[in-house]
């Protein structure tokens, strides 16, 4: 008899490792479902497709944050990149000539396919956390998360600089229309399975006790490079291809695009789901994707009892703020905390009673 | 009956460590309090000062109850507790800690007033304490433990307590510095000031208090005269775990 | 030559508006651990409100005075009712709520004033250049410069000569203790928020008056400089805090004097670049051997 339980650890042994990857794979397949129902309205195939990357965007952020206790406000760039490496790997070649005629050579002649270009897009993010996580992740606490900042401010001000390869801060045209639901939330489903895989591997506990370990010390203890890198790059790649995704679903933009506002957001989704938890984040996307749509129905005037509500562009962000605020002081774990969607059998259960289960989260 | 502690439970979280302590102090009174490592001593000191809010019992001074008093309020009502490890401002000058000791001289006196008292207190603290009187203007960090404590000590009494609670002021000192800080809480005794000394060895805390209660697992488990207490010193050491040499552990 | 002090005194300008920020948000550092992502904003709304009170006609010699007030208490305000109630919680959670903080008043902004950029228009002589020993000065960086070196000179009274300045050191170093002394937390949280308010209100006008155009999300530009500058000083420490905005500013002017027309693009990147290499070297930040706040 299989059931659902949301735990903080898993049971231990193979099974429970299944079982507790299992678990965040179903909720995805929920959200699918229900994303799909949606789908059905013409009028909503825009939300559900965003709703999807942003998920996937949170599920990648959540990777870093849950595991090594930082936040990032840079993970935009891993989108940025991931946007313009998946972006002009997959335009064809005939417009590459027309929007991007001073591409250098190997690009130029370069044109692939959904998955190959949004793999590529996650390989470039995840370089460069990898090269800038050797020096960022070293630093602790407050100055981590400014120097992320940082990050973002670089990699915008780089792509707007490139003229030759990205078209500088002008529009970006000619990238292939190929989100559509099933690769957005095929790749979501990948995401997850990779964040939970990586949770409860070794590697992933033992980023989370240094975590611990680096709240206890406070700035005294040195952090080790290591435990937090690969959650980092992880993370980046992850990031990368929901970027990448995300502008085949826009065709064209620019590095104006990732800015301050995706930041909110994709932090709003985490706090909101619980940022130790990946069911959380997929909860997170959910909900403040539903508020979000309704408020920008509010935004763009709605009828309520015969009043006519409008309001100035920008109430979201700040109701979301507001709503951002009461959370983090009535329950600043986040709506899932640090459980997990678990796939469990009755014979595991009454053998918890005899064993220790295999971690503790901290929460 | 100056402070009365009435069946105090409190601690850390979900971990319990007063258990329904119980004691009292009468004015002019020296109590000394003893106990292991965990019995609760440092815990009391923290319920009485208002760091911590005991989860059931009261406390009462002078009759009124301040149990919920928080804790930057209960100087002014005459409750000081010159904390475990000194714990002087090193960003401070020695004067200035002292004067931050007398803020609380405002609340129970109004500014002119205070201000009078606060001057005569550092007066008295710079005849008690030469030392820091002669380096006033330096920061509280260049003092050596001795004088970190005498300054603690000072820092205290700015707010004129009525009842002065004192968290292990040998913790770290060698003997005779810490027979130099008992000469000084014997001086605050000889003039009548009620005082509560928390202590892990016993020797010097019995030779210098009235009164004397043991604390075991939370709760009190062995009260009386101090000098009695001192005559039973192996009896302190066998069943309460007292280092009842004197010997800094 | 003349370039190389024309430069310095750049440098200086731009260095003193960032040490100030810097130490608006190191003092609220110190005593709450926040770092304030909405002190950006704080700018905004000084210049906002200079921008209203000189359209309704109020001389410029008292609008500033006036600015400053309003930022004062709106920071004290903030503080009290967005802040106060996470006294204590981890610096993450508080990072977060600044930074919801932010959106809510950059959106009472947007409702107030529009999107559209506004213009502070200042006496025309803080436009004018002067020159001094053949070198040219801008009016308004002379003007900079003296105002934050007023600035920091009450500010250092205030922190080492008066009573609250005592209270606010003693709270940075050890809260518990502090309130065994009969010191209200809210109340030091309340004056250090003053003080940061204070600050944000000089620095608001001396910014927009050399940026010349308001829009209601031109705090990013402020915040980031401030944060750049308080990380490269050292976090909790004021003499950081003066350490690490002139450093900023001297970082920004030399790399704009030096780099190559191809690469002035980049400039942002290469400073940001040149602060996480410092940072890396340097993590404890510029201010050195300053003790952190114990805790």
């Amino acid at each position: 008899m299989i059931r659902l339980a949301l735990r903080r650890d898993h049971v231990p042994g193979v099974r429970g490792f299944a079982g507790a990857v299992a678990g965040p794979l179903l909720a995805v397949g929920i959200v699918t479902a229900l994303a799909a129902v949606v789908y059905a309205d013409e009028t909503m195939t825009e939300v559900v497709l965003l709703f999807g990357i942003n998920a996937i965007m949170v599920v990648g952020f959540q990777v870093f944050v849950g595991n090594t206790g930082l936040v990032s406000f840079g993970h935009v760039a891993f989108m940025a990149i991931g946007a313009y490496a998946a972006g002009i790997a997959s335009i064809p070649l005939i417009d590459k000539e027309l929007f991007l005629p001073d591409l250098p050579g190997f690009l130029a002649d370069v044109e692939l396919g959904v998955v190959p270009a949004l793999l590529v897009g996650g390989t470039a993010a995840a370089l460069l956390a990898l090269v800038t996580g050797v020096a960022l992740m070293r630093l602790n606490g407050a100055a981590a998360s400014i120097a992320t900042l940082g990050l973002l401010v670089i990699t915008v001000n780089v792509l707007s600089q490139a003229s030759s390869i990205t078209k500088g801060p002008r529009s970006l045209f000619g990238v292939p229309d190929h989100a559509n639901f099933f690769w957005v939330f095929t790749w979501l489903a990948v995401a997850v399975l990779i964040s939970a895989t990586f949770k409860w591997s070794r590697a992933g506990l033992r980023a989370r006790a240094n975590r611990d370990d680096s709240i206890a010390a406070e700035s005294a203890g040195i952090p080790s490079l290591a435990a937090r890198l690969l959650p980092f790059v992880l993370s980046a790649f992850l990031t990368g291809i929901g970027g990448g995704l995300y502008a085949m679903l826009l065709t064209a933009f620019s590095p104006a695009s990732f800015a301050i506002p995706l930041v909110v957001i994709v932090l709003t989704m985490a706090i909101v789901g619980g940022i130790n938890s990946i069911t959380g984040a997929l909860a997170g996307a959910a909900v403040v994707t539903v508020v979000n749509e309704l408020l920008r129905r509010v935004e763009n005037g709605v009828d309520v009892f015969g009043l006519h509500l409008k309001t100035a562009t920008g109430m979201s962000a700040a109701v979301l703020g507001i709503a951002l605020i009461l959370m983090l002081r009535w329950r600043p774990e986040g709506l899932l905390s640090a459980f997990e969607l678990q796939l469990e059998t009755r014979a595991d259960r009454s053998q918890q009673a005899a064993q220790s289960p295999v971690v503790e989260e901290a929460g | 009956m100056l402070l009365e502690v009435d069946n105090v439970v409190a601690g850390y979280g979900i971990t319990k460590v007063l258990k329904g302590l119980s004691l009292e102090v009468e004015a002019g009174e020296s109590l000394a309090v003893l106990g292991a490592n965990g019995a609760g001593k440092t815990t009391l000191m923290m319920t009485l000062a208002g760091l911590l809010r005991p989860w059931e019992g009261s406390i009462r001074l002078d009759g009124d109850d301040i149990t919920a008093v928080p804790a930057e309020d209960r100087p002014a009502l005459g409750i000081v507790l010159a904390p475990e490890g000194r714990r002087i401002f090193s960003a401070l000058s020695i004067e200035e800690n002292l004067l931050m000791g007398a803020t609380a001289l405002r609340r129970r006196f109004g500014a002119v007033e205070a201000r009078r008292r606060a001057a005569a207190a550092l007066e008295r603290v710079y005849a008690m304490f030469p030392v820091l009187g002669d380096r006033r203007h330096e920061g509280g960090a260049n003092l050596s433990g001795g004088q970190q404590q005498m300054l603690a000590i000072g820092r205290a009494l700015a707010a004129e307590p009525r009842v002065l609670l004192m968290d292990e002021p040998c913790l770290g000192l060698a003997p005779k510095v810490s027979n130099e800080v008992y000469a000084a809480l014997r001086v605050l005794r000889d003039e009548g000031q009620s005082l509560i000394v928390v202590e892990e060895s016993s020797r010097r805390a019995l030779d210098f208090a009235d009164r004397a209660c043991v604390l075991k697992l939370g709760v009190k488990a062995l009260e009386g005269a101090a000098r009695t207490m001192r005559e039973d010193s192996r009896l302190l050491e066998a069943y309460f775990g007292i280092d009842a040499a004197g010997t800094a552990p | 030559m003349t370039d190389v002090v024309q430069h310095v005194v750049d440098a200086l300008s731009v260095g003193s508006t960032y040490a100030l920020l810097a130490l608006g948000l190191t003092l609220v550092f110190s005593v709450m651990r926040l770092i304030n992502f909405a002190y950006g904003m704080m700018l905004v709304w000084a210049g906002y409100a200079a921008i209203v009170l000189l359209d309704a006609g109020v001389p410029f010699l008292l609008m500033v005075p006036l600015c400053v007030a309003f930022a004062t208490v709106l920071s004290m305000v903030i503080g009290r009712l967005a802040f106060r109630p996470f006294i204590g919680a981890p610096a993450i959670t508080l990072l977060i709520t600044s930074f919801a903080v932010l959106l809510v008043i950059q959106y009472v902004a947007i409702v107030v004033f529009g999107e559209r950029p506004r213009i502070l228009r200042l006496p025309s002589v803080f436009a004018d250049v002067v020159e001094i020993a053949g070198i040219r000065v801008p009016v308004l960086e002379l003007i900079t410069i003296g105002t934050a070196a007023v600035m920091v000179a009450i500010f250092y009274a205030i922190l080492n000569r008066t009573a609250f300045g005592a209270q606010i050191r003693a709270a940075a170093e050890q809260p518990d203790v502090t309130r065994l002394m009969g010191v209200k937390p809210d109340r030091v949280l309340m004056v250090v928020f003053a003080i940061s308010g204070a600050i944000a209100g000089v620095v608001g006008l001396l910014w927009f008056a050399k940026v010349g155009a308001i829009t209601p999300r031109s705090d990013l530009d402020p915040t980031i400089s401030a944060f750049i500058a308080l990380v490269l000083g050292g976090l909790g420490s004021t003499r950081g805090a003066l350490i690490g905005g002139l450093a900023l500013g001297a970082l920004e002017v030399g790399m704009a004097a030096t780099l190559p027309d191809g690469a002035l693009g980049y400039q942002p990147a290469i400073v940001f670049a040149a602060v996480i290499a410092i940072l890396i070297l340097r993590p404890g930040g510029l201010g050195g051997s300053v003790a952190e706040p114990a805790r």
